[in-house]
């Protein structure tokens, strides 16, 4: 290029001063970098230097095609903007095939273009030839040939020489502008990367540089983020209209819903008829993809209104932007992100309850939380910077003189401390951080208000320690971990300690399988209610124990703790076994009592009959659900309910005889009680009956009673005798005195006699008296009844049979002996004997009496029956002094003295009315003697007694 | 109680009578001085124990049931013990049937005993028999 001006410059030096001017004029005038005011002064400088007609520039737009840029005068100014093919001959096309000039006189005015108005008869036209390639051809046309000088050829090669070098330099001049322009804004991309502009404001210049950089008319940029149509921008000149840009948007997201597989790896050039293309309504559309460091798709740029296709230039520009674009959009993201993240995290500080304050070194405040400035009625803004000692007022008073209230121990990497100020109570957790640099020291302090946990936890305490029931916490090997002085107490230790360090398995159960027991049921139900235990108190007496447990695990499930709560029971244990013991006490004497109990409700229908009453014949279904009354015989029944109704009415009734139906029918004498049972309100709501069949009774206490008479007569009888006999002995003694002394005369004599007589009836009187209180038989010997009867029957027998008393004996050979007193069985026998004489005799009929002796179970019984006329009183008849006797003809106590030997015996002496014919019989029952029953005893032996 | 020397009894010695009812003593002693003894009389069992530790008796008339802590029966033991010239010179009487004890006790010692009343001649036939004629 230096070569070429330099030979120019030679060229020129050479010309004449015309021409000379011409290149000074040519070279200073007209913008340097502007080809076409370069081409355009070259036509108008040069046709006005040479004088011709016209003159034109045209510029090889392709391989075979000029285009004419410039014109100047008359013969070429219609010619303008003209499209010549240099495949059709011309002089144009003449110059380009030669590389030379051509000068052609006369030309074919077909073959070249000319004004309208005036056609050429001879032209010139020079190729301007720039890096071996031809740039275009200058042409200069006039009417003839004779308007050309002769140089003009030579001229006009020097003139085009200059003109090539003027376009070279102007085009290397315009194409280092816009190097210049580029790498301008190159820079300012780079800044405007740096610069802290929000993503929209840094897409939008960049949108707006890349369209510009790359010749575009219009430039989207569409940002996605994930797979998910993020933003897209727009950028255009001139301004797309809202039609155009919605259907630039939908194609654009169209685009972005794609598989990767179909986006372009780098930029690329979209057919004519691709949507996109459509859409811009532009023929050369370029697609770059923005890609991320890790490869996903950031957006995509889309480059529309350029008018040629991407240069390899264009490509690895476009290629660079898009990075450099990718790089920043990244950047800003994580930028954002970081942003972003401080924010909540200034946010999450905030929104903690606890005090949390950052100091320094140096004690000052770096960073308090929201809540902390709060409440020192601040902006957490305000307090950066001020001392730690700021926040005295929720200091304690002691440390208020530290520069930093909380601090400790500063040189601690961490502390924990409960903080007390103004009532209320901080657990501080400390953190410090070491850096390098003091700004790196950084204490963190978080405090916690934790005034109502230490309330609520004083609460507790307070509870566990004062709380009635036994607490405890204790381990699966046997150990307590806590225990209240409850349990204390409970188990008989004198202080915690000393339970602490017992040993549950050995010590407190009562053995060691009760203790596995307890392990096995809490391992399998985790809980255990109302457990009940019973314990080993320290002083070794039994603790009876109700526990709820519940067992603690570890993170794996194994148990680690027990927790529960134990009651003493043992109070109630023994009231329940005293319960039990009652209960079963009552229901043994409900179940053998010899009385019928029975439960009526308060309609008097029987709800409940003890055994004993199905014992005595009744059947269930006959009792309950009916009435008692029932049962009572009709004329006591009005008593009966009578006595339910003062019973119900809250009165007890005792011993009410009555006589009731049996179960098996018959007609019994009871003695019932009747007493009331009570609710919860105190109301009666039941009865209870007890019944007991007292006949036998009633028969055994008539007995007592009489038997209790006799003794009493006979304890009286004695002192009476004693006191007759004495004065009888002097009346008796001295009669006879008198009737010895041969003073006294025959005649009184004879009344002493009588005053003898009746001395003797007194003494026999009173012998019978005594003989009757006579409490114990003399003797005990075995004796043979039978014996005793035949010498009975043998002392009366003439009487009876002289007085035509038939005498029957009936005697039974077989029965035992009796232990008793033969004599005084004899005068019970003769005694008897002489009461049925003597009731015969009275009827006037054949008397007959039978005698018959016999064995009843363990007794001898021996019967006395009589035909005569029965007797009136037979309850009465051994009544002491009653006699149905004339007066004179008995004591009246014979039978009452048979009746006290009977029983002196151990027998039973009876007289019954007979049943199937007149008269009565008397019966003697006497236990036989122990050593006989079974055995038959020679009936010889007791002649001997007898 | 000291004790005089014995004397062989005779019936120039009077008999003791034990009785407490005056109007008894009063017909024994007239039966017994009418056919020629010599009596005594002492009206409780006490009194009789008094008397026979003094003086020497000819034979011993006693109710079994005397008033006071003494009755006939102590008596009779008392001579068995003190006087065993008394020992077989005893007659009890009886004014109701005695104890089951005393009346074993009489039984085994074989003391006679009536029961009252009784007749004169009974009582004396008894004495004589027992004690001999005066």
């Amino acid at each position: 290029m230096r070569a070429k001006q330099r030979s120019i410059e030679q060229s020129v030096a050479s010309c004449d001063n015309a021409l000379q001017k011409l290149f000074v004029g040519l070279s200073v005038s007209v913008n340097a970098d502007d080809q076409d005011a370069i081409v355009s002064e070259y036509c108008k400088k040069i046709r006005a230097f040479f004088g011709v007609a016209g003159a034109c520039y045209c510029k090889a737009v392709s391989a075979d095609e000029l285009l004419c840029i410039s014109t100047d005068g008359p013969m070429a100014e219609d010619f303008a903007g003209t499209l010549l093919s240099t495949r059709q001959p011309s002089v144009f096309a003449g110059a380009i095939n030669a590389r030379r000039t051509i000068w052609e006189n006369p030309i074919d005015s077909r073959q070249t273009p000319h004004s309208a108005r005036s056609t050429p008869r001879a032209g010139l036209a020079t190729p301007v030839i720039i890096a071996e390639k031809v740039h275009g051809v200058f042409g200069l046309f006039d009417k003839t040939a004779e308007r050309f000088p002769p140089n003009t050829i030579a001229d006009l090669d020097i003139l085009m020489a200059l003109l090539a070098n003027r376009l070279e330099t102007a085009h290397l001049s315009q194409q280092a502008s816009h190097y210049r322009q580029r790498a301008n804004n190159l820079m300012n991309l780079a800044l405007d990367s740096t610069r802290s502009f929000r993503i929209p404001d840094f897409v939008q210049r960049f949108t707006a540089r890349a369209a510009e950089m790359l010749g575009a008319g219009i430039a989207a940029l569409v940002l996605f983020r994930g797979a998910k149509l993020e933003s897209v921008f727009v950028h255009s000149d001139p301004p797309i209209d809202a039609r155009g840009l919605e259907a630039l948007r939908s194609r654009l997201s169209e685009l972005a819903l794609r598989p990767a597989s179909q986006i372009p790896a780098g930029p690329a050039e979209l057919a004519p008829d691709h949507p996109l293309s459509v859409a811009l309504g532009s023929s050369h559309v370029a697609l770059t993809p923005l890609t991320g460091s890790t490869g996903d798709l950031l957006g995509l740029l889309c480059l529309g209104g350029r008018q040629r296709q991407l240069a390899a230039e264009d490509r690895n520009l476009l290629q660079a932007l898009v990075s450099h674009a990718s790089l920043t959009l990244e950047n800003f993201r994580l930028f954002s992100q970081i942003e972003q993240s401080k924010k909540q995290w200034v946010e999450d500080i905030d929104a903690i309850s606890d005090f949390i304050v950052v100091h320094d070194r140096l004690h000052r405040i770096l960073r308090v939380n929201r809540s902390l400035a709060a409440f020192i009625g601040s902006q957490p803004s305000h307090m950066i910077g001020e001392p730690m000692s700021a926040l005295r007022s929720i200091a304690s008073q002691a440390t208020a003189a530290l520069p930093c209230p909380f601090c400790q121990d500063a040189s601690a990497p961490a502390e924990e401390n409960i903080h007390l100020a103004k009532e209320r109570a901080y657990l501080i957790s400390t953190s410090r951080i070491r850096g390098a640099t003091d700004d790196d020291w950084r204490t963190i302090h978080v405090l916690k208000d934790i005034t109502d946990r230490r309330e609520a936890e004083r609460r507790y305490r307070e509870l566990f320690d004062n709380i009635q029931e036994g607490l405890f916490f204790s381990t699966p090997d046997g150990r307590f971990l806590e225990v209240n002085d409850a349990m204390v107490r409970m188990l008989g230790y004198s202080t915690r300690e000393e339970l602490l360090q017992t040993n549950i398995s050995n010590h407190l159960y009562l053995a060691p399988e009760r203790r596995r027991r307890f392990l096995e049921a809490i391992a399998e139900r985790g809980v255990l209610r109302n457990y009940e235990e019973p314990l080993r108190r320290k002083d070794g007496t039994i603790l009876h124990t109700l526990q709820n447990i519940f067992a603690v695990r570890d993170a794996q499930g194994a148990i680690v703790q027990y927790r529960g709560l134990m009651l003493d029971v043992t109070e109630q244990k023994h009231f329940q076994a005293q319960l039990q013991r009652e209960r079963d006490f009552n229901q043994k004497i409900l179940n053998n009592t010899q009385s019928m109990i029975l439960v009526l409700d308060t309609a008097g229908l029987i709800s409940y009959a003890n055994p004993r009453c199905f014992e005595a014949g009744y059947r269930e279904k006959e009792l309950l659900g009916h009435r008692l009354v029932q049962w009572v015989s009709p004329s006591h029944r009005s008593g009966f309910e009578a006595a339910l109704e003062t019973t119900a009415n809250g009165q007890q009734v005792n011993n009410l005889e009555l006589p009731l139906r049996r179960g098996d029918g018959s007609t019994g004498h009871f003695s019932v009680s009747l007493s009331q049972v009570r609710d919860e309100q105190n109301q009666v709501n039941s009865i209870v009956v007890v019944m007991t069949d007292i006949t036998d009774a009633t028969i055994l206490q008539a007995k007592l009673a009489h038997s209790e008479k006799m003794a009493t007569i006979g304890r009286l009888v004695s002192g009476v005798a004693h006191e007759i006999n004495n004065p009888l002995a002097a009346i008796v003694g001295f009669t006879d005195l008198l009737i010895e002394n041969p003073d006294v005369p025959e005649s009184a004599k004879t009344d002493l006699q009588v005053i003898l007589q009746e001395s003797q009836r007194t003494k026999e009187i009173v012998q019978d008296l005594l003989s009757f209180a006579r409490q114990a038989p003399a003797r005990r010997l075995p004796v043979q009844v039978n014996a005793v009867l035949r010498q009975t029957i043998k002392l009366r027998g003439y009487d009876f049979s002289s007085h035509g008393v038939e005498v029957v004996e009936n005697l039974d050979p077989g029965i035992p002996r009796v232990q008793g007193d033969a004599q005084q069985l004899q005068q019970v026998f003769l005694n008897i004997l002489n009461n049925a004489y003597d009731a015969v005799r009275e009827t006037g009929r054949p008397g007959k009496i039978e005698i018959s002796s016999l064995r009843h179970g363990e007794c001898v019984e021996v019967h006395v029956h009589d035909n005569g006329p029965g007797i009136a009183n037979p309850d009465h008849i051994f009544d002491p002094f009653f006699t149905t006797k004339e007066v004179g003809q008995g004591t009246g106590l014979g039978l009452s003295i048979c009746y006290g030997i009977v029983q002196a015996h151990g027998g039973e002496i009876l007289c019954l009315n007979n049943t199937d014919s007149a008269g009565c019989t008397f019966v003697v029952k006497l236990p036989a003697a122990s050593e006989s029953i079974g055995a038959t005893v020679p009936e010889a032996s007791a002649e001997a007694n007898a | 109680m000291t004790s005089k020397p014995r004397a062989i009894p005779t019936a120039a010695m009077p008999i003791l009578v034990i009785e407490d009812e005056p109007s008894v003593t009063a017909f024994l002693r007239a039966a017994l001085e009418r056919r020629g003894y010599a009596v005594t009389p002492a009206a409780s069992a006490a009194e009789g124990l008094e008397l026979l530790a003094h003086g020497n008796f000819f034979g011993v008339i006693s109710d079994i049931r005397t008033p006071g802590r003494v009755n006939g029966a102590d008596v009779h033991s008392w001579i068995q013990e003190h006087r065993p010239e008394l020992r077989s010179r005893i007659i009890l009487i009886s004014g109701d049937t005695a104890n089951s004890e005393t009346l074993a006790l009489l039984e085994r010692s074989g003391t006679p005993c009536v029961e009252k009343p009784f007749r004169v001649q009974e009582f004396i036939s008894i004495v004589e028999r027992t004690l001999g004629k005066p």
